[in-house]
């Protein structure tokens, strides 16, 4: 019986923190762009953007080369949206990844608190 | 994703606001008009539709401070001055159904609501000293620099520009932002 309520705590636990996509998840991805762009070419990107099945929101800055996004995962993969941006339009670019050690050191606001830590493994159980 | 609900975990948030300098304390200290903050003049407590989440409600005051923070986010995001700072704003869904986009956007709502004169958001992350310090807070690679923070500032005041913030709320917003300075710049 005991054994049985471990392996039910286990589940829920599993269940609570493993990640999960829902319809309103969203995400954020960067494409890099490899040479300058004008005004003209913000505006093809963005509606280019724009018209990708799943993305949200986009904004592109002709000053650093970069074009970000948000997509909903359960639509489209950044990926393929991408793969597409290189197909479909004269841009050399790449999409920016950061290492997880860039990740490590980047900026979560209340992520490294410990009681924003206790507060959200409370609100996941509840 | 979840609905914020604050209520189960008031003891914590007791203790958080007791440990914590608060936020909202600053805020406080602005000279507001009795009985209204600047949480207030943002929107304040009205509950309306949320449009990100159908069927669920949110304080105007907090979704016009959402607004703005996501508007801000997105200009940090292609800002090559400061989005390294950010990079955990490109990270998949790592905890529920939380990215790091939406992660980030949360807490930093929750923080501006909280030192504009929420009541019912506090934060309770680390002190933005604390916070800034790769002594205390290992995830900051290495100290702000007051370039830094002119490049936050300048793209919150774009990112509120985008949402139409009336000059007089965004000159306060600014004020407890630059407010932050010597907390967060420790060069």
């Amino acid at each position: 019986m005991v054994a049985l309520l471990v392996v039910v705590l286990a589940v829920h636990i599993w269940w609570v923190y493993h990640p999960r996509v829902s319809p309103y998840t969203k995400v954020m991805a960067r494409i890099d762009i490899s040479q300058p762009i004008s005004q003209s070419d913000v505006t093809k990107i963005s509606t280019w953007l724009y018209h990708q099945k799943g993305v949200d929101h986009v904004l592109v800055n002709p000053d650093s080369r970069i074009a970000v996004f948000t997509f909903f995962p359960a639509q489209a993969s950044g990926n393929d949206i991408v793969n597409r941006f290189k197909a479909e339009l004269p841009y050399p670019a790449q999409r920016f990844m950061p290492s997880q050690n860039q990740l490590a050191s980047s900026c979560p606001v209340a992520g490294s608190s410990f009681y924003y830590k206790v507060y959200k493994f409370i609100d996941n159980i509840l | 994703m979840k609905k914020l609900t604050f209520l189960p975990v008031i003891a914590i948030i007791a203790i958080a606001t007791l440990v914590f300098p608060a936020c909202s304390k600053k805020a406080s200290s602005n000279p507001t008009p009795v009985g209204t903050t600047l949480y207030d003049s943002l929107g304040g407590t009205t509950l309306v539709a949320d449009p990100t989440h159908p069927g669920a409600m949110i304080e105007k005051g907090r979704l016009g401070i959402r607004n703005v923070i996501d508007s801000t986010i997105f200009v940090i995001a292609a800002d090559s001055r400061i989005n390294g700072h950010f990079t955990v704003l490109l990270s998949e869904v790592t905890k529920g159904d939380l990215s790091g986009f939406t992660d980030l956007s949360e807490n930093l709502t929750t923080f501006v609501a909280g030192a504009t004169g929420a009541k019912n958001f506090i934060y309770i992350g680390l002190s933005m000293h604390d916070a800034h310090d790769p002594a205390v807070n290992n995830r900051m690679n290495g100290k702000a620099t007051s370039a830094d923070f002119d490049a936050f500032v300048s793209d919150l005041a774009t990112g509120a520009g985008k949402n139409k913030l009336p000059t007089n709320l965004l000159t306060s917003v600014a004020k407890i932002v630059e407010s932050l300075r010597s907390q967060v710049v420790q060069m």
